[in-house]
């Protein structure tokens, strides 16, 4: 139970043995070479007994030779340390497998995950499933590496012992395994019959988890908002003790009630007990030598070690529950790529009637045509909710549009292979993400033969190669590391890095949503150069920003309702007007910034 | 790890577990006894002793008071582990909300349910089901011994020879298996935030080729934690070796030296065939001790870290607590330091946030601080709200120390929307009416046409009922930010601090919160943090903090002196309305690189 208890941290709902078996398929060999190991060593194991009742009984016989004695001596050292390291050498395969596994298995998950649209890790969703990740491997190492040798172990050994004991006497044979038998019943119905109030237990660890992540994150918020009345902060962690210690107690009450009887018919006082009480009566009726009474003594405690199979059972039902959710993981819907890669028409973006939603019937964009004209500057305007990010996010592959396409030179994107989309498109988004790397290589990312001189123009021309030098370590400071640099500075990186990649066409999702205004005024000159000479597809909250654009499309209910220069469009009435007005004040015809 | 535990447990938990440690020990000497009778019985047994009723009688009673103990233990064990997680939980859980805000970084608040939930489980367990098998190890086969020495003297000194030899060799390996513990644990946490930062970062490391650095950086991660646990598995088993045929040659020199006296005296043939059987009795608890010992060394790192956490000092709370003037109040700063400690200890790391800050905002008035991003500017809301206490100075709230209020008296005074206060309950309205729970329709209606809430109440479906998501996931910056400021502004306290949300610098929302602004002054002390410089124009004073040096304040003054002056401010002024934003014009420098 208390093992149980302590992996139930992540286990909640949800087993799959054949997801399970798929996953330790590539190592099955070994596993079953470690089982005959195991079963070998517990049979082994039962020598030294062997030893010990060769010996007693030439001895209460009257015979003790003294070479048949050391004899026997030598065996019971010998069959000892050899079974022991027989099953060490047992359990070092199936470590070595579970290391295999658990290497081959989060390698397979980077790799499917590189091939997940990308859409899928902007959502919530990516984070969680990715921080089970961890536990969720390690609960495999407990099925992987012991449950099958502990299972094989608690089989042989009571197994090999009932036999010898029945083939001594079956009489006193059965006084032993009666209690036995039942024994392991009642144990396993304990277990099976639980389960339902075991989900207590995990249920309140994930209670008491999810309150404390509450009470750190909250602890501001509910100490500004406390005075008379107001509930105390730690009011949650305190009710979700209350239900994980409830839960303890049912569970537990239940385990005790079934485990405990079990465990009572098997421990070793009463099983000695009952085998001196049941041989003297056996003795004293005739029907057995008293020397056997040593045997049995030597060996009722072993026949009683079959729990140690229901345990196993528990271990190997928290790896299936493991492996379901890695296999969810490994299941996620891939981007279809192409057998081979369409060769790309000049580099024009075209969408064509594009729909998207990211729920089945709950449409973001509707029936969308809009055309990136080679080396312009297109915007996306219009109010939140629009589905103007939603539509960049399609020309970037973040997802695959549900009707109509999207071309870039004239070739469906879903039929170019991945590293020919992005040899093309790059992107800037709302907030930059660098790796815990050196900044050099942060920004050498697309090309990693850049030399230092691009790494170094690149980060000029992006406004950040004064703030790099001025680390202690330059351009090898690590990202997080030691280089802990702002949100305006971190998305300057990230503008250095597309300078280096330099792509033909570039997505820009309001790059600057997160960084106050007065870093924002420092990135402008680096979007501009970024943006020189490129296809630009940019996202803008501030209509001001994309004054000079060569095309506004405005966007409104997911559709793009109007579309013209920013001159065009304030001279006619429509949305855009509506929204210069209500956003910039009074229409402004020449725009402050020079073009 | 005993000296671990009972030094994070509280009185009550302390009593319970050493309680529980002498039920275990009843229990490991009966179940010891019971094994040694079976030696007299055997030996009875085998000689025809008439003596055998009365120590089979013996033997069934030991058996069965071993049965009993150990029902009493098994019970008490539970409940031993249950009140033992359930009160540490909950100390931990006050202990954490009485710390200082400043306390709970990214890091330290990420590792915190782990601590907590782990910790106690880890403290729970301690004595009812690890030294249960320790205790056992050891009481167990020593009372075995006992017995053994009442028969024959020479088995029973191997016996006690082959003891601090095992000792020996039990402490050698488990200390080489805590010695590479930590290079693993250092392997897997590196592997577990590569294959994170694999994920988050994936945009990234698509665009710019799957088979480049992005992945490397995750192959090595991998590749050395696969290496680590390589190391660790062959030391393992190589320290499990060594224990486990240390152990075994021990119990064949105990048959080896029952089996000479066998051969010199055959006289003695029962109780030595009896002697036999119990050095197998004698074996078997000592071998559970190598299984035990990892299990203790992963509840001792878990016990550390909470003892960490309990060590950690509170926030002074006053005692006595000052009463606050009743009416309006003023807020000072009086010659107020801040800098970031160092989280070991109190020295302080990098420059002063703050320094020689003064500032005094009378009450029903507002005061606005602008300024570059890094001057310090939210520090001083900080301190006001009490997040932080000042290095040196004073920060007085009507009068008071703000250290001398407890903090229901401190925080009754203040309506506080800064950027870490967040949503916390279920709906827009619940987050709202939580500022103060009895208002009526008509209040809320007032706040939120004040807020702009109405606005998003009629665009969405669900009106007020609307869930705003985890901690408000469903709603925009700007929302969240709206839905805050009708929550303070239900509150009505004498007190405002308000610090706008960068993420949601649109010019709809910069509007609505000049608006608020301008609602609410007269009516409180108004303390703003102003991103945008037209939400705060109106300001009755406006304070510029410089970041040359930071921390001091550059210029005040209202709007129209600051203007006149032709200052900072005056720059900053012309530069935003300027420029409103930033603006892309790719073609006015033609650099590419």
């Amino acid at each position: 139970m208390w093992k149980a208890l302590r992996r139930a941290q992540h286990v909640r709902q949800g087993a799959d043995p054949a997801a399970f078996h798929e996953i330790v398929a590539p190592v099955a060999g070994r596993l079953r070479v470690a089982l005959a190991l195991q079963v070998a060593a517990t049979a082994l194991g039962l020598a030294p007994f062997a030893g010990i009742w060769m010996i007693a009984k030439e001895a209460v016989e009257g015979a003790a030779d003294p070479a048949w004695v050391w004899g026997w001596v030598a065996v019971i050292a010998g069959a000892a340390v050899t079974a022991f390291a027989v099953r060490l050498a047992a359990y070092t395969i199936s470590h070595r497998a579970d290391l295999a596994i658990a290497a081959r298995l989060r390698l397979r998950i980077a790799d499917h995950l590189a091939r997940v649209p990308l859409g899928w890790f902007t959502t919530g969703a990516a984070g969680r499933s990715l921080d089970a990740l961890h536990n969720d491997v390690g609960d495999l190492h407990a099925a992987v590496a012991h449950g099958r040798l502990d299972a094989a172990a608690g089989l042989v050994a009571p197994l090999l012992a009932l036999g010898w004991l029945t083939a001594a006497d079956w009489r006193l044979a059965l006084v032993v395994a009666v209690p036995a038998a039942l024994s392991f019943l009642l144990y396993v119905r304990s277990l099976s019959g639980a389960e339902e109030r075991m989900r207590l237990v995990p249920m309140g660890i994930v209670a008491v988890t999810e309150a404390v992540s509450a009470l750190a994150r909250d602890l501001t918020t509910l100490r500004v908002l406390s005075g008379k009345g107001a509930r105390p902060p730690e009011s949650g962690v305190h009710a979700a003790a209350d239900q994980l210690r409830d839960g303890l107690r049912t569970a537990i009450a239940e385990q005790e009630e079934r485990g405990g009887r079990a465990n009572a018919l098997i421990s070793p006082a009463l099983t000695l007990a009952l085998v001196c009480v049941a041989g003297t009566a056996f003795v004293a009726l005739g029907w057995t030598e008293p020397v056997n009474l040593v045997l049995f003594l030597l060996l009722a405690v072993t026949v009683s070690g079959t729990q140690r199979i229901a345990e196993s059972g528990a271990s190997l039902r928290v790896a299936y529950a493991a492996a379901h959710r890695l296999r969810a993981i490994l299941h996620l819907p891939t981007l279809p790529l192409p057998a081979e890669s369409a060769a790309l028409n000049g580099d024009r973006v075209e969408l064509r009637g594009v729909g998207f939603s990211h729920e089945p019937g709950h449409p973001v964009l509707h029936d969308v045509d809009l055309t990136l004209e080679p080396g312009t500057m297109t915007a996306l305007v219009g109010p939140s909710g629009a589905g103007k990010s939603t539509l960049a996010a399609l020309v970037a592959r973040f997802h695959d549009p549900d009707t109509g396409s999207v071309r870039l030179g004239g070739v469906d994107v879903r039929d170019l292979a991945t590293a020919d989309l992005y040899r093309t498109v790059g992107f800037v988004l709302q907030e930059a993400v660098l790796l815990r790397t050196t900044l050099r290589d942060n920004i050498r990312l697309a090309v990693p033969d850049a030399d230092d001189v691009r790494v170094a123009e690149a980060a000029r021309a992006a406004g950040v190669h004064e703030r790099i030098l001025a680390l202690p370590r330059g351009y090898d400071s690590v990202a997080g590391d030691d280089a802990h640099l702002s949100g305006g500075e971190r998305q300057r990186v990230a503008i250095a890095r597309a300078l280096v990649a330099d792509p033909r066409v570039l997505v820009l999702d309001e790059p600057t949503a997160h960084i106050d205004p007065e870093a924002e005024a420092h990135i402008q000159n680096a979007l501009s150069n970024l943006a020189a000479g490129r296809t630009v597809l940019v996202v803008a909250h501030r209509l001001a920003t994309v004054t000079g654009a060569d095309q506004i499309a405005v966007m409104d209910g997911g559709r793009i309702v109007q579309r013209g220069r920013h001159e065009e469009l304030l001279a006619r009435e429509g949305l855009y007007r509506d929204l210069w007005r209500a956003l910039e004040g009074e229409p402004e015809t020449t725009p402050a910034a020079t073009r | 790890m005993i000296r671990a535990l009972f030094a994070i447990l509280d009185g009550a938990g302390a009593r319970n577990n050493r309680r529980h440690l002498v039920r275990i020990t009843v229990v490991a000497l009966l179940e010891g006894l019971s094994y040694g009778l079976t030696l007299p019985v055997v030996d009875a047994l085998l000689r025809g002793d008439p003596a055998l009723a009365w120590w089979l009688t013996a033997l069934v009673a030991v058996a069965l008071a071993t049965m009993a103990a150990r029902r009493r233990q098994i019970t008490g064990g539970a409940a031993t582990a249950i009140d033992t997680i359930h009160s540490l939980q909950r100390r931990l859980a006050s202990h954490l909300a009485a710390l200082p805000v400043g306390w709970f970084t990214p890091t330290r608040t990420a590792s915190l349910p782990q601590t907590l939930v782990a910790g106690s489980i880890a403290a729970g367990r301690g004595v009812p089901y690890q030294f249960i098998s320790l205790l056992g190890g050891v009481i167990t086969p020593a009372v075995v011994l006992g017995v053994a020495a009442l028969a024959d003297w020479r088995p029973a000194l191997v016996m006690l020879l082959s003891a601090p030899l095992l000792y020996a060799v039990y402490r050698r390996t488990t200390a080489a298996l805590d010695a590479v513990e930590g290079r693993t644990h250092a392997a897997d946490a590196e592997a577990t935030a590569r294959v994170i930062e694999f994920a988050e970062a994936q945009p990234v490391i698509r665009v710019c080729g799957a088979q480049g650095l992005g992945r490397a950086l995750l192959t090595d991660a991998l590749d050395g934690l696969d290496r680590a646990r390589r190391l660790d598995v062959t030391r393992e088993i190589l320290a499990r070796a060594g224990f486990g045929v240390a152990v075994h040659l021990a119990v064949a020199a105990v048959i080896a030296a029952t089996a000479w006296a066998l051969l010199r005296e055959p006289t003695q043939v029962a109780l030595l065939v009896a002697l036999l059987i119990l050095s197998v009795r004698f074996a078997e608890p000592i071998a559970t001790l190598g299984d035990v010992a990892r299990d203790m060394r992963a509840g001792r790192t878990h016990l550390a870290r909470v003892g960490a956490l309990l060590s950690t000092p509170p926030l002074p709370v006053a005692n006595p607590s000052l009463p606050l003037p009743v009416g309006g109040l003023d807020l000072t700063f009086r010659d107020v330091a801040f800098a970031y400690t160092a989280p070991a200890s109190d020295a302080p790391v990098g420059p002063p946030v703050l320094d020689g800050f003064d500032l005094h905002v009378p009450a029903g008035t507002t005061t606005a601080i602008v300024g570059p991003s890094g001057a310090g500017k939210s520090t001083v809301l900080r301190l006001a709200a009490r997040f932080a206490d000042p290095s040196a100075g004073q920060v007085l709230l009507g009068g008071v120390d703000v250290r001398d209020l407890d903090p229901d008296t401190l925080y009754g005074a203040l309506a506080v929307t800064l950027q870490d206060v967040l949503l916390t309950e279920h709906t827009i309205r619940d987050n709202i009416l939580v500022g103060r729970p009895d208002a009526d329709q008509a209040s809320l209606d007032r706040v939120a046409a004040l807020s702009g809430v109405d606005e998003m109440i009629n665009r969405l479906p669900r009106g007020w009922d609307t869930p705003v998501g985890d901690r408000g996931a469903a709603l925009s910056g700007g929302e969240r930010q709206r839905v805050a400021l009708a929550r303070a502004a239900l509150q009505d306290r004498p007190v405002i601090l308000l610090d706008e949300a960068t993420a949601a610098l649109d010019p709809v929302n910069e509007r609505i919160v000049a608006r608020w602004i301008a609602g609410l002054s007269g009516h409180a002390t108004l303390l703003v943090v102003a991103h945008q410089l037209h939400t705060i124009a109106a300001a009755d004073q406006i304070v510029v903090l410089g970041d040359d040096p930071p921390g001091r304040i550059a210029e005040h003054g209202t709007h129209d002196e600051l203007m006149a002056r032709g200052g900072r401010y005056a720059r900053m002024w012309g530069m935003r309305t300027a420029a409103a934003g930033w603006r892309l014009n790719p073609r006015s420098e033609g650099a590419r690189s």
